[in-house]
C-alpha cells in the first residue's frame, strides 16, 4: 500500500502546474513545456480540442432560430446572455448562470468560458501594446499602488508573443501606442480614411485614428504554419471557434504547441480548490483539485505553480488557499488580496452617419475596425478627471432592406439594390482607477457545487468614470461634427454593469512593496515565490488597451524567469 | 430548399468534420424533424401572401413559415405568443366574414388584403411581417442569389465603386 501511494504520488508530480488554459495559461503551458519542464495544465471546463467547433461551418439559414437565443436560454441566463458574443451559434462556450453562482453585492456581470482555451475562443482579439505612459500612470497620478515594471521590461516579451500569436497592424509610429511585430494591416474604409485625415488636420496629429491591431493571421509566417494555422478567411464568425486557426486562441496555438513538446499533460474537468502550502519548506508544493464531474478530490504536486484561472477565479483560488502560516489566503499578509478589482468602462457609445462617398461601398468582410488611441492626459494632466480612454471607430455601408409594401410589391422591394448613408460608430473604453473599495471576497458559508466558497463581488463605477464618459461624448461629438458626420447620437448604455467589459482585473496585483501589493516584478507572490500569477488578477492598473496581449507578454516573461530560477534551484 | 433537408444535410456535413465531443451533440438533425407545427397552415398562408412565389421562390418555398413558427414558439414571451394566437384567430374570423372561407384557403391577394386591413392587431401583423422578412432574407436562396453571400470571402476592400 505504501509503495502504491508513493508510486501514485510520483505520477501526480510534475515540474510545473498551470491552473487554467485560457489566453494566459496557454502561454505559461507553452513556455514552460518548451523549456523542458514537465507541465500539468489543469482546466476546470470541458475538453475542446482545436476543431471541436460544432457550429463553425453552419450557414446562416441552418440556425433554427435565425441566430437568436431562445427565451428559455435567456430566462435561465440573464447575465451570460447580456454578452454580445453569446448567440445561438456560440452559447455552448459560455458558462450558464446557474452553473457557478456568485453574490453581487453590487451589480457585476461575470462572463465566463469554462473549456480548454477558456475565453480565448470568444475574445474580441484587439491587441495593442501599452506605452511607457501607461505603466507610469499610477505613479504620476498618485494611485495607491504603482507598477514595479516599465515598458522597457516588457517590450521584448511583447515582440516574443506577437511573433508567435500573429498580430496584424500598421506601424503608426505613435508614442502613446508603440508599434509591434506586425503582420499586414487590414484596410480602413473610405470614411475611416476620411475621418483619420480630418482628425489629423483639425488636431495637428494629437488625435490619431489608426486601423485596429488584432490577433488575426493576415499574412501567416512559417511559425504559424508550424502551429497548424492558416490565413484568416475573414468570416467574422470568430465566436464559433475558427477551424483555420485564423485568429489566436489557446486551442489553435499555444496548447497544441505545448502538446507537441511531449512535456505537457492536460487534465480537463479539474476545478482547483486551493494551493497546498508546506509550512516546513515554506513554499507551495501542489494543488488540491476537485473533479468537476465525479466531485472527487485529487492532489497534484510541482515546484512551480502558475495561476491563470482568469481574474475572479484566480482570486478565489488564492483566497481559499488557507494554512496556519497564511490564514487569510496564500501570501496574503497585508490583507489586501481581493481588493483593487478594476475594469474598463464601456458605458457609453456614439453613432452617426456620413453622406459623402455615396458612390462607394466596401466589399468582403473585415473582422476588425479602426481605433482611436487615448488622447486625453497622455503626457500630463489636462482634464477634470484622471486618466483617459481609447475608442473604436468604424464606418461601414450596407444595403438597405426596403420593407415597404405587401405581396409582390414587398418582394420586389426586398430585391432592390439600394445603399443608405455610411454609418459610423465608436465605443468607449475608459481606464478606471483601482480602488481598495472595489473588492471580491469569499462568502463565509455559501459554496459552489465543487465545494469551493462562492465569491462576493463589490465593484462600482465612480465620479471619475462618469466625468470621463461625459468627456468621451463631448469630444467624440466634436470630432464627428468636424468630420462632417450627421445624425450624431451619444448614449449611455442601459443595463451595462462592470464585468460586461470582460476586462475585469486586479485583486492580486503587482507592486514593489509587499505591504501594498501581492506580486513582485516577476509576478511571484511576495511571500510564496514559487507561485506566479500572470492573468488579469496581476494587473496594477488597466490603462486603455485591450488587456490580453499584456497578459500574454507578462506570462511569457514570468515563465522564462521561472525556468531560470528553477534551473538555479531557487524554486 | 425544405428546412428539414437543410438540417439533414448539415448533419452529414458535421459528421464529415470528424468526431465531435459529446457536449456538441445538441447540434444534430433531429430537432426540426420531430417538431409539431400547430399553426402550420396559417403561417404558410401568411408568409406566402406576404412574399409570394413568382418566377423566383417565395417565402413559403424557402420554409420561412417554419422558422417563423419556431422562433415565435422558442424565442418570445407568452404575452407575445398569445398576441400572435389572438391575431391568427382574428384573421380567420375576418376571412370567414368576408370570403366565407378559412384564411388558409384564401388566394394570396385576398389573404394580403385581410392582413393589411386587420387594424385591431396592427402591431402583431407588423411583427409577423418583419419576422417573415427576416426569415426570407436569411434563406439560402436570398443570401446566395441576391446578397452574393460568401461565408469565407477571405478579403476585404474598404472602398470600391458601387
Amino acid at each position: 500500500m505504501a509503495n502504491f501511494n508513493i508510486d501514485s504520488k510520483k505520477k501526480r508530480t510534475f515540474d510545473a502546474i498551470v491552473i487554467g488554459s485560457g489566453i494566459s495559461g496557454g502561454w505559461a503551458a507553452k513556455e514552460l513545456s518548451e523549456k523542458g519542464l514537465k507541465t500539468l495544465v489543469l482546466e476546470r471546463g470541458k475538453e475542446v480540442n482545436h476543431g471541436d467547433y460544432p457550429t463553425t461551418m453552419m450557414q446562416p439559414w441552418e440556425f433554427e432560430h435565425l441566430g437568436q437565443l431562445t427565451k428559455e436560454m435567456k430566462d435561465a441566463n440573464p447575465i451570460a446572455s447580456k454578452c454580445y458574443a453569446m448567440g445561438e451559434d456560440s452559447s455552448h462556450f459560455f458558462v450558464k448562470d446557474a452553473e457557478h453562482p456568485y453574490i453581487q453585492e453590487k451589480p457585476f456581470d461575470w462572463i465566463r468560458g469554462y473549456q480548454s482555451g477558456g475565453k480565448s475562443l470568444l475574445w474580441a482579439r484587439g491587441t495593442q501594446r501599452w506605452s511607457k505612459y501607461d505603466f507610469e500612470g499610477p505613479a504620476r497620478d498618485g494611485f495607491d499602488v504603482h507598477w514595479p515594471i516599465g515598458y522597457d521590461d516588457i517590450a521584448p516579451w511583447y515582440s516574443h508573443v506577437e511573433i508567435f500569436a500573429g498580430i496584424s497592424g500598421n506601424k503608426d509610429g505613435l508614442e502613446s501606442l508603440p508599434d509591434g511585430e506586425f503582420l499586414k494591416p487590414h484596410e480602413q474604409t473610405c470614411v475611416e480614411k476620411h475621418f483619420t485625415e480630418q482628425m489629423r488636420k483639425h488636431y495637428n496629429g494629437a488625435r490619431p485614428v489608426i486601423i485596429g491591431r488584432c490577433a488575426h493571421l493576415t499574412d501567416p509566417q512559417p511559425i504559424h504554419y508550424q502551429q497548424g494555422r492558416a490565413k484568416c478567411q475573414q468570416r467574422d464568425l470568430c465566436q464559433r471557434g475558427c477551424p483555420y486557426g485564423g485568429y489566436f486562441s489557446s486551442n489553435a496555438s499555444t496548447l497544441p504547441w505545448a502538446k507537441m513538446t511531449g512535456n505537457m499533460t492536460m487534465r480537463n474537468n479539474s476545478v482547483v480548490h486551493s494551493i497546498i502550502y508546506d509550512e516546513k519548506k515554506q513554499k507551495a508544493v501542489g494543488v488540491k483539485v476537485i473533479d468537476a464531474i465525479t466531485k472527487q478530490e485529487v492532489e497534484y504536486f510541482a515546484r512551480i505553480i502558475f495561476v491563470n484561472g482568469s481574474t475572479v477565479n484566480t482570486n478565489i483560488i488564492l483566497l481559499n488557499s488557507k494554512s496556519s502560516r497564511f490564514p487569510n489566503g496564500l501570501s496574503n499578509d497585508n490583507g489586501l488580496m481581493g481588493k483593487y478589482i478594476h475594469f474598463h468602462n464601456f458605458q457609453t457609445t456614439i453613432s452617426g452617419e456620413y453622406e459623402g462617398f455615396l458612390d462607394k461601398k466596401t466589399d468582403g468582410i473585415r473582422p476588425n475596425g479602426s481605433y482611436i488611441p487615448r488622447f486625453r492626459n497622455v503626457k500630463k494632466q489636462e482634464t477634470d478627471f484622471l486618466r483617459g480612454y481609447a475608442s473604436g471607430f468604424s464606418a461601414s455601408r450596407t444595403e438597405i432592406t426596403n420593407r415597404e409594401g405587401w405581396g409582390e410589391e414587398l418582394k420586389n422591394n426586398l430585391f432592390e439594390k439600394k445603399y443608405g448613408n455610411w454609418r459610423v460608430g465608436s465605443h468607449f473604453m475608459g481606464e478606471t482607477i483601482p480602488k481598495i473599495t472595489n473588492y471580491v471576497k469569499l462568502d463565509e458559508t455559501l459554496k459552489d457545487q465543487w465545494g469551493v466558497p462562492q465569491i462576493r463581488i463589490n465593484v462600482a463605477m465612480d465620479d471619475n468614470d462618469a466625468k470621463m464618459a461625459k468627456d468621451f461624448r463631448e469630444q467624440l461629438t466634436e470630432m464627428y461634427t468636424l468630420a462632417g458626420f450627421t445624425n450624431i447620437k451619444a448614449n449611455g448604455r442601459n443595463g451595462w454593469n462592470p464585468g460586461l467589459d470582460i476586462h475585469e482585473m486586479g485583486g492580486v496585483i503587482m507592486g514593489k512593496d509587499p505591504k501594498t501589493s501581492q506580486l513582485n516584478e516577476w509576478n511571484q507572490l511576495h511571500h510564496c515565490k514559487n507561485v506566479f500569477v500572470t492573468d488579469g488578477a496581476c494587473m496594477t492598473s488597466n490603462s486603455t488597451q485591450n488587456p490580453s496581449l499584456t497578459y500574454m507578454a507578462l506570462t511569457a516573461r514570468a515563465a522564462n524567469h521561472a525556468v531560470e530560477e528553477f534551473r538555479k534551484g531557487n524554486l | 430548399m425544405e428546412r428539414r433537408n437543410v438540417i439533414k444535410s448539415l448533419g452529414i456535413g458535421l459528421l464529415g468534420l470528424g468526431q465531435l465531443p459529446s457536449w456538441a451533440n445538441n447540434w444534430n438533425s433531429d430537432s426540426f424533424e420531430h417538431l409539431e407545427f400547430e399553426n402550420s397552415n396559417m403561417f404558410s398562408k401568411i408568409v406566402d401572401c406576404l412574399i409570394p412565389e413568382t418566377n423566383t421562390p417565395g417565402a413559403k418555398s424557402v420554409g420561412a413559415h417554419q422558422y417563423v413558427e419556431k422562433v415565435i414558439k422558442d424565442c418570445y414571451s407568452e404575452q407575445i405568443q398569445s398576441e400572435v394566437n389572438q391575431t391568427l384567430e382574428s384573421l380567420s374570423k375576418d376571412a370567414m366574414a368576408k370570403h366565407q372561407k378559412s384564411f388558409e384557403k384564401l388566394d394570396n391577394l385576398q389573404a394580403v388584403d385581410i392582413l393589411k386591413n386587420n387594424t385591431s392587431n396592427k402591431k402583431t401583423v407588423e411583427f409577423l411581417k418583419n419576422l417573415t422578412i427576416r426569415s426570407y432574407t436569411s434563406s439560402e436562396f436570398y443570401l446566395t442569389n441576391h446578397k452574393n453571400y460568401q461565408m469565407a470571402p477571405a478579403y476585404f476592400h474598404g472602398c470600391v465603386e458601387i
